[in-house]
């Protein structure tokens, strides 16, 4: 990339944000309390956009989103109530902006002609006189150039500057003008090497290049021409104003007070402070940082246990010095992963206006409530997420909740609610989507799954262990869904998405009350708490937010019943056991006497038992993916390296439960199993 | 580094106002009555900058950029021209002998530091 490419990219990622920033602020404008900063939001969001269009010459962007904005501004300046058919218009500009960018994006001509009811309906909203021509002169200061404390908001320049050959011998040095102008604000450079001959023609004393400048300021014209003040006559040069451009940083809340006195030094200020409050760093730089700290941690974890192993009784200081090191390795990866947290409420901004375009579409009425949009997750499980949770969302207005006169008739009121929040516990977040609506169509949801084979027709399942059903994979493969009235639409897909990110899904319904779905997924998908077991002659790492308890050899009273599994008595319930030597195959006969019991929470199918050898240790490990190939093998959601260099797999208790199956019983794997895994991965 | 400045002025009271301001502002001063003794300076000392007056009786100021600017050794040095009358004229005539760039006089203190840093830069 080169030059103006590399701000493009820049300007396209900003745009993405801000048209999230739009679609926020769109939703809010129903709420006619806040329906004010919410048009000044949209307002600066599409203001933002026109302003770095112009600056890459986007007309066609810029030309629409200064319509756009202009209608804003009318809104803005009227009192009265915006209806439904307001913003519904509002949105379908949204819409079209969105395509503009994509169009400027990727080099394409929009046809805007097919959007003319868009245009139309800005035009109408301006009374028909704030919409500009095309030719309108996009230069022209737009209403709101002022910044709300009253300092001055940036403009971009073009500037174009070539000093004649001569230059140097004045002692004026080019870059001395470029380091001036860049003190007035934000500049990028693209050099005009075009008169620079080649290396036996060049006089080293004579100045060959010229640039072209583009300045982000919100220092006046007079002020970016006074860097020229010396060389004027000497070259060739050219400044021109582009656009009005933002001036205030994204997520920034305007300060209202009107006629503040906040002179333009503050102003400036204030603009570069907005700029340095965050950087725009590629992902792959990120992850490589990742990576590499996650390397560091198996190095600190194998030095430490190597040492402790070999030399340390005689040396308490380096002991002391390694267990510091351990604690800054973990901060460090602590910060690192930290770059890649993004609130949920980026995820969460498009969610309000889906459901009003459902409820448009359906006659329902819901009410959305959205809580927790601060809690922070991976950037990766965001953008994973992001398009199971539409689903989800659209399956609870869509069949869920029910039509207003049929929840009259059901005694509930007419308006349904779906809240969707988010909370942080420990090393993972939980995600939940609850509606009051129906809930789910049990009977539909059995009658499928007998007919889809998924369960035998003898079964006798709970409540919940139906409504789980849905998530079953193949469940939604079948052609016809409408026989279910409930969810259902794709929700075994959305559970596997989930679990992919090593996440779990559960649901809870209850007939004419509701239906709760509870995604809970790690914050971060590179490193793990984990306990590292023995499991005959290999290691094996469980997640310790997993474990609920560990039993001692004495106090396992295991019992077998016939025909299903083991199960031990623990806090006055039975819960299956796991014979993980039977299960992974070490031996036919399952190990010795003095095997512990580790009693796992799995979200959906409760308590598991998991019987192992020995518990080796607690230890962080960095996740490694299996390859695709292996990827499937039940029961393990990935592999570490351990301190001593040995590759163990990580074990997933929920994972473990479902190949147990409902009736709880272990089945035979097909095909390798771990051990063979686990040399492979070696 | 320490930058060194020769001013060349026939007034003291100028001399020692620019002398003032810039040893205030950190650099070293070297100062010169006209042009001729700015040109002795020169032979003996190392300089960054020249700020010199036009109006001076001996050797003038255009006459001295004139011989400064034939001596090789002074191709990346600046110069700038202090004086009460800045016309495009003017403006032309020290452009085509090799000036750096202009300060009106009287001068403000704050306003030569930026126009000093900012040819030096």
């Amino acid at each position: 990339m080169t030059g103006l490419e590399k701000y493009k990219q820049t300007f396209f990622d900003e745009c993405e944000d801000r048209l999230a920033d739009l679609d926020a602020a769109l939703a809010a404008l129903e709420d006619d309390t806040a329906r004010n900063d919410a048009l000044y939001e949209a307002f600066r969001a599409v203001h933002s956009i026109k302003g770095g269009g112009a600056a890459f010459g986007f007309e066609a962007l810029v030309q629409f989103s200064h319509s756009f904005e202009s209608a804003l501004d009318v809104l803005a300046s009227k009192k009265d109530k915006l209806d439904r058919q307001k913003v519904g218009v509002m949105i379908r500009a949204a819409d079209l902006l969105r395509v503009l960018i994509d169009a400027a994006r990727c080099d394409r001509h929009v046809d805007v002609s097919d959007w003319h009811d868009v245009a139309g309906a800005l035009e109408s909203l301006c009374g028909g006189s704030a919409a500009p021509s095309p030719e309108e002169d996009l230069g022209a200061p737009a209403a709101v150039a002022e910044l709300p404390d009253g300092g001055r908001a940036p403009c971009v320049y073009r500037i174009y500057f070539k000093p004649y050959a001569g230059i140097f011998r004045r002692a004026i040095d080019p870059l001395a003008i470029i380091g001036e102008l860049k003190e007035l604000g934000d500049l990028s450079i693209e050099a005009d090497m075009a008169d620079l001959p080649g290396l036996a023609d060049l006089d080293p004393k004579a100045s060959h290049l010229g640039w072209t400048l583009t300045l982000c300021t919100v220092h006046g014209q007079d002020d970016v021409a006074a860097a020229f003040e010396f060389v004027e006559g000497d070259c060739e040069m050219s400044i021109e104003r582009v656009e009005t451009a933002p001036a205030v940083a994204p997520g920034g809340v305007p300060d209202g007070a009107p006629g503040g006195t906040a002179d333009r030094g503050d102003a400036v200020a204030g603009f570069l402070t907005s700029r340095m409050a965050s950087i725009r760093v590629s992902l792959d730089r990120v992850d490589h940082l990742v990576n590499m700290v996650g390397e560091i941690v198996i190095a600190q974890a194998m030095l430490t246990q190597k040492f402790k192993e070999t030399a340390g009784g005689s040396f308490p200081e380096l002991v002391d010095g390694l267990e510091q090191f351990a604690g800054h390795t973990r901060n460090l990866q602590d910060a690192v992963m930290a770059i890649r947290a993004q609130p949920v409420g980026t995820m969460f901004a498009r969610m309000p206006r889906l459901v009003r375009e459902l409820c448009e579409v359906t006659g329902k009425n819901v009410e959305l409530l959205v809580a927790g949009e601060a809690t922070e997750i991976d950037k990766t499980v965001i953008e994973e997420l992001a398009d199971p949770l539409v689903h989800m969302i659209r399956n609870a207005v869509d069949h869920g909740i029910e039509p207003p006169d049929e929840r009259k008739l059901a005694g509930k009121p007419a308006a349904g609610t779906i809240k969707l929040g988010a909370e942080q516990s420990g090393s993972r977040i939980t995600i939940s989507i609850s509606d009051d609506g129906r809930g789910i169509d049990r009977d539909a949801v059995l009658r499928k799954a007998i007919g889809l084979g998924l369960i035998s027709p003898a079964s006798e399942l709970s409540g919940t262990a139906i409504d789980n059903l849905i998530l079953t994979p193949g469940f939604s493969t079948a052609a016809s869904v409408s026989d279910v009235s409930g969810r259902g639409v794709g929700m075994d897909i959305v559970h596997t998405n989930v679990k992919r990110l090593g996440g779990r899904m559960n649901i809870r319904s209850e007939p004419g009350v509701g239906t709760d779905i509870q995604l809970t997924l790690p914050l971060t998908l590179a490193v793990l708490d984990g306990m590292v077991v023995r499991i005959g002659t290999d290691s094996y790492v469980l997640p310790i937010l997993s474990i609920v308890e560990t039993l001692s050899p004495r106090a396992v009273r295991i019992n077998s019943i016939a025909g299903s599994s083991d199960v031990l008595k623990f806090r006055g319930e039975y819960i299956a056991v796991v014979d993980m030597h039977k299960l992974f195959g070490q031996c036919a006969s399952g190990g010795g006497e003095d095997r512990l019991a580790i009693v796992t929470e799995t979200e959906g199918a409760g308590l598991l038992a998991l019987m192992v050898d020995q518990i080796i240790g607690q230890q962080q490990v960095v996740i490694k993916r299996l390859d695709h190939k292996l990827a499937d093998v039940p029961g393990i959601s990935g592999a570490t390296i351990l301190g001593d260099g040995n590759v163990a797999l990580i074990l997933d208790p929920a994972a473990i439960s479902d190949v147990l199956g409902p009736s709880g019983t272990a089945p035979d794997f097909d095909g390798p199993g771990p051990g063979y895994i686990q040399e492979m991965v070696a | 580094m320490t930058l060194q400045v020769l001013t060349v002025d026939d007034s003291p009271t100028v001399r020692e106002m620019i002398g003032d301001t810039l040893s205030a502002a950190g650099y070293n001063v070297l100062k010169a009555e006209d042009g001729e003794q700015g040109l002795r300076v020169l032979g003996s000392n190392p300089v960054d900058l020249i700020i010199t007056d036009i109006n001076m009786m001996v050797m003038g100021g255009f006459d001295f950029i004139r011989e400064v600017r034939s001596d090789d050794s002074y191709d990346g040095t600046p110069i700038l021209v202090m004086t009460t009358e800045i016309s495009e004229d003017f403006k032309q005539l020290g452009r085509e002998l090799g000036a750096t760039g202009w300060i009106a006089k009287p001068f403000d203190p704050d306003k030569l530091i930026k126009v000093i840093q900012q040819v030096t830069h």
